[in-house]
Parts: structure tokens; C-alpha cells; sequence
């Protein structure tokens, strides 16, 4: 009876290939390998150990890590390894002789069992093939069937042994790890050549009806205006179109899911290549043009309708990407407006330079190209938890203050996307205002008052907003009062209220469904309470992180300084209200502190993190 | 006795007799089936159960085989109670066992005692509800045939486990089954009793189905890996809806990731790793994305974990201080479980391979 999957009421499916099939293991990640293997062979193995431990218990363990702990552990129990630790409870010579000798079987069984055909060849051929020193190969047959072999001999071996475990498994491994060790440079290149092929491929293929000689022209073009005047990669656009093989489709799919597999990594490289990308076909382009007031918004258009394309199939499938980059943008004209004003002295007029503008207009019409694609996008709208949009309407309204009529557009295109009206009136009030308060720009006096105004403006409708949260809290809060009445025992099996989808090991995003690395590290006490408050910081950024997720505690800290402005937004968009007492930590000079509010107010409003 | 059995298998006549005269013993007789790995012990009881249920309205099965059990996932020793025929003897179709015990791994070589306490236990739980005790107690219970099926692990510690389960169970009916290889068989006659001959006993040695012009068994090679997983997969298959269609195994795959968990604190959940001793601060490294056995703690006899079934904990999250589990067992019954035990059970590789991403999974090397 062959196990066919069909009678488990599967179809019958084609035979994975060999190459793309996966092999279980039991680290979540390359990244808890690598960190594995650089205590294991540090000072205080102790840590990689227990972690070792406890991949033992999920089966899959391949027997050369195995072997490898084996034997540093036997180590850490030999005096003659560990001169400044006194073991009370010491093993005898014969003991550890006998331990050593074990591991060592192990480890040539295991590692020639798989690698030989029995009865073709000899333990000691199918060894010398793979190169394990020929010391191991005696001790174990001498440990077999003739006498314990003396714990000097096997000391040495056990050396040898590790020293040859590290040359055949652990340094080629670690050198196999795609983007690890390379650092972020590295990764950044890669995300950017895939980009550009994606943008190639899909430029191509869409021009792949009409073949004439006029149109690789027009491709050559194109192909600057996405990329700015780079004459290398007008070369490449070129060079591309004639080597391109297999069908455009395919390769397109190809290099998209390869961009996605590595934005569950790299997310926040991923924005800030596009970002990068967008940009320069902004600027390039009106280099290249009159800079025409009027004509801009179709510029605009017409410059990103490449790009458009290219995000629309990212975002249709990972919708945290196009978040991410509105996000971005906002960020980009909100700090170098406080930068602005951190300059300006109260006397100075309107003393911008004129790049200065050109890269405020530049973001804002980025941001409404943008919002325009966000409503394209009828999965990332229709997915996209209308407290994620409260957050970008409230904060894109805020940085409209200075005035900026494409802002206060792309705000009402925001508001209408949530089908709220009552919302839509707000808005649109809100915007009539702002623009009635444009007229007056030139006077300077009047400009600080309706700065004035519009700050009263907005406050009462951050009031609002906070309002609408705290009585959505509220009825939260209600419903399971009146649920109580009815079960009289708390239920500790409850399903999730809400679930976004994501890989098994990894929890859920707020959008999209590539998921984030948990953080399971179990520190006990004092520690604990450290790691919670830094954990909570870590997870206030609702988009990816630049670094991996399983920090250690000492780089954590760098980076409370950042995560601190995001308190504020975190304390709106936070439903939980229990979490709140912890939140009042934070780690202030590296000592866990209990702020009181205007404290924490006071640190918010005096840093400013410049970008 | 005409239960039709598929058009694949083919009952040798050997066997339809050794039915029959189960079937014919005046009390509802406890038969135990054992023999060599893959001679048809599984395909023989499931025929022997069928014919059984035309003379009685229920048989009990008390499933011992935790690598290839009939109604359960793997890793499970279970007492289930039939009372529906099976019409095709080639299908196994999962049903929900009266008492279970979750063993952790797929054979008993890691822990005999452990494993021989649990099947005592369910055998035990069996005698007190179905079997009609000496004293007549309860008139009014229905006393019900049970059919035991063992592993197929007959030499070292496996036979071992074997005679201590026949001495303990002392069943009315023993089938052998034998291939022709006669090394790989158990010892003729009957082995457990160390030389007595117990009268009651009836001792039926019945050779495997098929056999070739040499009369030399022809065995089915079965990947059991490969069953095992399959098993687990149609398992977690039921959480998911079943107007939903699935039919590919990347379907039930991304239906699995996308499909609502249940969330439980960590504070109301104690974690018990069977088989394997875990430093306590790496208890949730061992389990995430791993199977787990959910069971209610201290609430049998002598203190055994009874289980309800399985659950995926398919994430962790230590801020919020709760285990994300997906399980098909119901929402009522889920409430008595406080236990999760954690053994060497390993999640089918196909269910991590998520779109884009691919957590505990790595490309074919060493």
C-alpha cells in the first residue's frame, strides 16, 4: 500500500523536488544558530548548552551538534579544561575516559552511518573520504572491542575532534547562511539589485507586445527615468532585454518572491531602498523638466507610473510595505520641518532655500502619489485595521499644519477610505480651514497666528480622536462585564480576538502577513521587568525593525532612545489597559526608573531624533 | 460472514475462520493481536472488528501501536469504543478515542514502564465499564468485546513489553500472525506463560495474507515516517472548517497559518516535557511551532494525565504572557485542559512552509 496522500483525502501532489525540499530543524532561525554556535565555542558555554538542550527535545537534531555539545560538555567537567572552576563533585579518571571515548564513537558513527553504503566500503575508507583524523577512527574501535583507551589519549582527541567538527560542519555552515556576518551594507545592495530587476522585467514585459527598434529606445529612456541619469544602469536595461531568458512572467514572480522572503528579514531596508528609488525619480525628473508649478502634479504621475506598477504587485501581496513607506514619507517632512523651525530665529522670514522646498514638495506629492496607490490596492485598504489608518489621518493632518495644500489633500483621500463620514465632515473642515489660512502666507505676523490657530485646530481634533479611542475602550471594556454575568468562570481558552495571518513560529503583524520573530528568552525577576519594558519598546514600531528581533539586552538600550517617540503613538493605539503600569519604566541610564507623566512628557518634548 | 471487504485485500480463508470462531465464544471475548512488523495485524483487526459489530452493537478497541495507531493521531495509546462497520479496510479514518493517553513518542523504547502503566490503565478502565465483574455489580452494564492491538516491535524490549502485556491482560483470544521469514517472528506456542498452559486461553496462529508461489510472505513496505505525518496533517485538517476546500497539502498549510488560535495565559498552563529533561529557562524555545498533547491534569486514577487530544502551539508571546494554540478539539471540552505535555513529536515540515517565509526549516545539507 504506498502512502499516497490521497487517502487522507489530499490530492495527489507532484514530488517535491530534491533541491527546494526543506529539512526540519530546530532553530527558529539562522540567527539562533549563529548565536549557538558562538557561545558554544567561547569561554561560558553554559548558555548554548541549555539551548542545545532543548533542541534535543524537538527531535531534529542533527547529530553533529549533538556530538559538539557532547564533548564541551564533557569538557567543562574535566579539570584539566577547567583549571579555575572546583568541582566538588569530580568524576574519576576512569569516568571521564569513559564519557570521552563515547562521545567520540558517536560522533564517527553518526557521521559515517549516513555517509557510506554499508558492506562497500570499510568504516576506516568511508572515514578517510570525509577526513576525520585517523586518532578518532582508533579510539573508537580500541573503545569497542578492546580496552578503554587511556584519558590522555582521548583528551587529545576530543580537541581534535572539535577542531575538525568546526572544519566540517560548524565554519561551512556558518559561510552557507545567506546575508549573515555581511552586515547590513550587504543586504542592502542585494534588495537593491532585485529591485531594479523586478522594475526591469516588469518594464519589459509590459512593453514586450510592440518590438521595434523605436521602442528599445523609449525602453533605454525609461529605464533612466527610473533610476536617474546612471548611464551603468541604462547599460544594464539594455543588456537585460537581450539575455532574457525564460518566460517574463515567471521571472517576475521569481524575483518577487524572493523580495518578500527577505522583507520578513530586512523590512526596513526594503522601505528605505524604495524610498531611496522613488526619490531620485523625483528629483531627476524635474531636473530634466521646466519646473512648472502647474505641470508638477502630472509629472508626477507620469515619472512614478513605473514605479507604480512595481508597487502595486509588491504591496499586493505584503499591503505593510505601502504602510510602511506612507509612514516613511510622513516622517521625512515632519523632521525637516522641526528641523526648520529649530533653526529659525522668531525675526527671520521665510529664508528657504530653494532645494529645501523642491524636497518638501517632492515628499508631499510622494505621499499623495502614494495615498492614490493605497486606494488602488483593494486588498490593502479593505485589510487594513482602521486603527492603522486613524494613526496615519491623525498624523498626516499634523504635519499639514505648516500648510501644505497636497497633504491636506491627500488627507481627505485618506479620510474617504475609511468610509467614515462623520470622519470625512472633520476633515474637511479641518482642511478648509488650513487652505482659508494659505491666502495669508505672505503676512508674516498673521502666519504665526494662524500657526496659532490651526494648532488649536488640531489639538481639538487630536481631543476628538483620543475622545472616539476612549469610548471605543469603554465598550470594549463593557462587553465583557456583560459577559461575566452569564459564565461565571473566567475562561482561560479564549480565541483570539484577532488574527492576521503569519508563519507557525512567528506572531502577527497589525498589517500584512509576513509576521515577527518572537522573543523567547525567560530572564528571571529584575531582569525580567527590564526586558519587558524594552520588549514593549521593541514592539511599539509597528513596522519592522533595523535589526533582527532576538536582541540581546545591552543593544537593546541604544535604542530606547528612538523608540521613546513612539511612546506617544503607542499610547493611543494601545488597547491593552493592564500593560500601562509597566509602561511608566524606562530605562533611563540604563537603571529601570517609574517616570511620572510630565516627566516623560518633558524627555518626549526635548528629543528630537533627526533622520 | 459476508462483510465485504475492499476489492484490494483479500482475506485468505485462514483468517475468515479464525473470525469465526472468535466470534462464536458464548461471552464477549478480549482478543489480542499481535506479530512481526507489517504481516496485517492492523488490517486483520479491522476485519475482525467488522465482523464482531455484526453480532454486537458496540466493540471496544484498545489501540497499544503509538507509531501507527487506527484512530488516533501518533503517539497516542487510546480505548475507543466502534460501533460503526468499516466499509473499506484499506482507509483508516480517525474517530474520538473514550479515553486517551498521550505517550509522547512513536515507540516504547524510550520508556517501557511509563508506556506499560498507560496501557494497564486503559485496560483497567475498560474492565471497570465494559467487562462484567465477578461480584455482578451493575447489572445494567453493557459488557462489550475488546480487541487489543500491539506493536509490531516483537524482539529485545519490545517482546519484553509484549509478555508483560499478555500476562497482565490475560486475554481470552491470542492471534499470532506469522511470516514466513521465520526469525522475524515470535516465539511458537504460547511464549508468555512461562511454560503453564492456561486452559482459557485460546491460541489462534494465523500467517500473513499474502504470499508468493514459494510460499514466501510478501511484505507492503511502508514508509511510516511519511504515514505518521499524513496522520497528523488529516488531524489538524479537521480545525479547519469543513465546508472549506482544501485538497492540496500548501492549501491546509496556509489554511493552518491563517486559521484563529486559541489563546491561553501562560500562568494557567503547566508544561510537562515527557521524555526529556529541559532547563527550565528554555521551555519556550522547545515550544514554539511544536505539537503538543493537551491533557487534564491529576483528575484519573493514580494521577494519569487523560488527554483530549493535540494542539499546534504555533506561537509564543512573552509580552502578552500567552500561548497561541491551534487544536480541533472543541471549545467546551477545552476548558478542563491545564496541561500541556510536550514530547518528540515532530510537526510535519510541509505545515512551517508558509509563502515567503520559512521559520525552523533549512535547505537539504548536513
Amino acid at each position: 500500500m504506498e502512502p499516497s496522500s490521497s487517502l487522507l483525502g489530499f490530492e495527489e501532489e507532484a514530488k517535491v523536488s530534491s533541491s527546494s525540499a526543506r529539512r526540519l530543524v530546530p532553530w527558529l532561525n539562522w540567527h539562533e544558530w549563529l548565536f549557538v554556535k558562538h557561545a558554544l565555542f567561547s569561554d561560558s558555554p553554559h548558555s548554548a548548552l541549555k539551548r542545545i538542550s532543548a533542541w534535543r527535545s524537538r527531535a531534529s537534531l542533527p547529530v553533529l551538534i549533538e556530538v559538539t555539545a557532547s564533548i564541551i560538555e564533557i569538557q567543562l567537567k574535566d579539570p584539566c579544561f577547567r583549571q579555575d572552576e572546583s568541582n566538588d563533585a569530580s568524576l574519576s579518571e576512569e569516568m571521564l575516559a569513559m564519557l570521552y571515548c563515547m562521545a567520540i564513537m558517536r560522533l564517527v558513527n553518526g557521521v559515517i552511518e549516513k555517509t557510506r553504503k554499508k558492506e562497500v566500503a570499510s568504516i576506516a575508507v568511508a572515514a578517510d573520504a570525509i577526513g576525520i583524523p585517523r586518532m578518532l577512527i582508533d579510539i573508537r574501535h580500541e573503545g569497542s572491542h578492546r580496552e578503554l583507551p587511556s584519558l590522555k589519549i582521548v583528551r587529545s582527541a576530543s580537541i581534535k575532534a572539535l577542531d575538525w567538527l568546526k572544519s566540517y560542519y560548524w565554519e561551512p555552515q556558518s559561510k552557507a547562511i545567506p546575508f549573515q556576518g555581511e552586515g547590513l551594507g550587504e543586504v542592502k545592495k542585494e534588495i537593491k539589485s532585485k529591485i531594479r530587476e523586478l522594475a526591469i522585467c516588469l518594464k519589459v514585459n509590459g512593453s514586450a507586445q510592440s518590438s521595434s527598434s523605436l521602442l528599445k529606445g523609449k525602453r533605454v529612456k525609461h529605464g533612466e527615468l527610473l533610476f536617474g541619469r546612471n548611464k551603468l544602469l541604462s547599460l544594464m536595461v539594455g543588456k537585460s532585454q537581450m539575455s532574457r531568458t525564460g518566460g517574463p512572467k515567471k521571472q517576475i514572480s521569481k524575483i518577487l518572491k524572493y523580495v518578500l522572503r527577505l522583507y520578513s528579514s530586512f523590512s526596513s531596508e526594503i522601505v528605505s531602498v524604495l524610498l531611496e528609488y522613488l526619490l531620485k525619480a523625483l528629483s531627476s525628473s524635474e531636473l530634466e523638466g521646466n519646473a512648472d508649478d502647474a505641470s508638477n502634479g502630472l509629472t508626477t504621475q507620469n515619472v512614478l507610473a513605473d514605479w507604480k506598477l512595481i508597487l502595486l504587485k509588491l504591496c499586493n501581496k505584503e499591503p505593510e510595505i505601502l504602510l510602511n513607506l506612507l509612514k516613511e514619507v510622513l516622517d521625512m517632512i515632519e523632521t525637516r520641518e522641526n528641523m526648520k523651525y529649530a533653526e529659525d530665529n522668531p525675526n527671520i522670514g521665510i529664508s528657504h532655500s530653494r532645494p529645501e522646498i523642491q524636497q518638501r514638495d517632492y515628499l508631499s506629492s510622494l505621499f499623495a502619489w502614494l495615498v492614490g496607490i493605497l486606494s488602488k490596492v483593494p486588498s490593502a485598504a479593505a485589510n487594513m485595521p482602521k486603527r492603522v489608518l486613524h494613526e496615519l489621518l491623525r498624523k498626516c493632518l499634523l504635519i499639514s499644519r505648516l500648510c501644505n495644500k497636497q497633504l491636506v489633500d491627500s488627507a481627505l483621500q485618506l479620510a474617504e477610505l475609511m468610509n467614515d463620514s462623520y470622519l470625512k465632515e472633520k476633515v474637511r473642515k479641518f482642511s478648509l480651514i488650513s487652505l482659508s489660512n494659505l491666502d495669508s502666507a505672505d503676512d508674516q505676523s498673521s502666519l504665526l497666528t494662524s500657526k496659532n490657530i490651526l494648532k488649536f485646530e488640531e489639538s481639538i481634533l487630536e481631543a476628538t480622536k483620543k475622545l472616539e479611542l476612549v469610548k471605543q475602550q469603554i465598550m470594549k471594556n463593557k462587553k465583557p462585564t456583560a459577559m461575566d454575568c452569564d459564565t461565571k468562570k473566567s475562561q482561560t481558552w479564549t480565541l483570539a480576538k484577532s488574527w492576521n495571518p503569519c508563519p507557525i513560529g512567528m506572531l502577527p503583524r497589525t498589517v500584512g502577513s509576513s509576521g515577527y520573530l518572537p522573543v523567547l528568552n525567560v530572564i528571571d525577576d529584575e531582569k525580567q521587568n527590564q526586558l519587558l519594558e524594552s520588549k514593549e519598546n521593541w514592539k511599539l514600531i509597528p513596522h519592522g525593525n533595523k535589526r533582527d528581533a532576538t536582541l540581546d539586552l545591552p543593544q537593546l538600550d541604544n535604542s530606547t532612545v528612538k523608540k521613546m517617540r513612539k511612546t506617544k503613538e503607542f499610547s493611543e493605539s494601545n488597547n491593552e489597559l493592564p500593560m500601562q503600569v509597566v509602561k511608566g519604566c524606562l530605562l533611563v541610564g540604563g537603571v529601570l526608573k517609574k517616570l511620572t507623566e510630565e516627566e516623560l512628557l518633558a524627555i518626549e518634548s526635548s528629543v528630537r531624533i533627526l533622520v | 460472514m459476508d462483510s465485504s471487504p475492499s476489492p484490494d485485500i483479500h482475506i485468505p480463508e485462514q483468517w475468515s475462520e479464525a473470525a469465526e470462531s472468535i466470534v462464536y465464544s458464548s461471552r464477549p471475548p478480549i482478543i489480542l493481536i499481535c506479530g512481526a512488523k507489517n504481516c496485517g495485524k492492523t488490517t486483520f483487526s479491522r476485519y475482525l472488528l467488522n465482523v464482531l459489530l455484526h453480532k454486537y452493537p458496540k466493540v471496544a478497541y484498545l489501540d497499544t501501536d503509538v507509531g501507527q495507531p487506527e484512530f488516533t493521531p501518533p503517539a497516542f495509546l487510546s480505548l475507543t469504543i466502534v460501533h460503526k462497520v468499516t466499509p473499506d479496510l484499506t482507509v483508516p479514518c480517525m474517530k474520538t478515542p473514550e479515553r486517551c493517553l498521550f505517550f509522547g513518542d512513536v515507540s516504547s523504547k524510550r520508556d517501557p514502564s511509563t508506556y506499560l502503566s498507560y496501557v494497564f490503565a486503559l485496560y483497567d478502565y475498560y474492565q471497570k465499564e465494559y467487562c462484567i465483574s465477578e461480584k455482578g455489580k451493575n447489572p445494567f452494564k453493557i459488557e462489550l468485546p475488546l480487541i487489543v492491538n500491539t506493536p509490531g516491535w516483537v524482539k529485545g524490549v519490545g517482546y519484553d513489553v509484549l509478555v508483560d502485556m499478555l500476562k497482565y491482560i490475560s486475554p481470552t483470544h491470542v492471534v499470532k500472525i506469522s511470516i514466513s521469514r521465520e526469525s522475524k517472528n515470535l516465539p511458537s506456542g504460547e511464549f508468555w506463560l512461562d511454560g503453564e498452559h492456561d486452559e482459557t486461553i485460546n491460541l489462534i496462529e494465523i500467517n500473513s495474507a499474502h504470499q508468493d508461489l514459494l510460499n514466501r510472505s510478501m511484505i507492503v513496505r511502508k514508509d511510516a515516517r511519511l504515514l505518521r505525518e499524513f496522520r497528523i496533517m488529516a488531524y489538524f485538517r479537521q480545525c479547519i472548517c469543513r465546508d472549506s476546500s482544501i485538497s492540496t497539502i500548501k492549501e491546509l498549510a496556509h489554511a493552518l497559518a491563517s486559521h484563529c488560535p486559541y489563546e491561553v495565559p501562560i500562568a494557567s498552563i503547566k508544561i510537562q516535557h515527557l521524555h526529556c529533561e529541559v532547563p527550565s529557562s528554555e521551555i519556550f524555545f522547545t515550544l514554539n511551532a511544536s505539537i503538543v498533547g493537551l491533557a487534564v491534569d491529576s483528575e484519573g486514577l493514580e494521577n494519569l494525565p487523560w488527554c483530549l487530544g493535540l494542539g499546534i502551539v504555533r506561537g509564543i508571546d512573552m509580552v502578552k504572557g500567552v500561548l497561541y494554540v491551534i487544536t480541533p478539539v472543541p471549545h467546551s471540552s477545552l476548558e478542563k485542559v491545564n496541561l500541556l505535555l510536550h514530547g518528540y513529536i515532530q510537526i510535519p515540515s510541509c505545515l512551517l512552509q508558509a509563502r515567503y517565509c520559512f521559520t525552523f526549516l533549512c535547505r537539504n545539507g548536513r
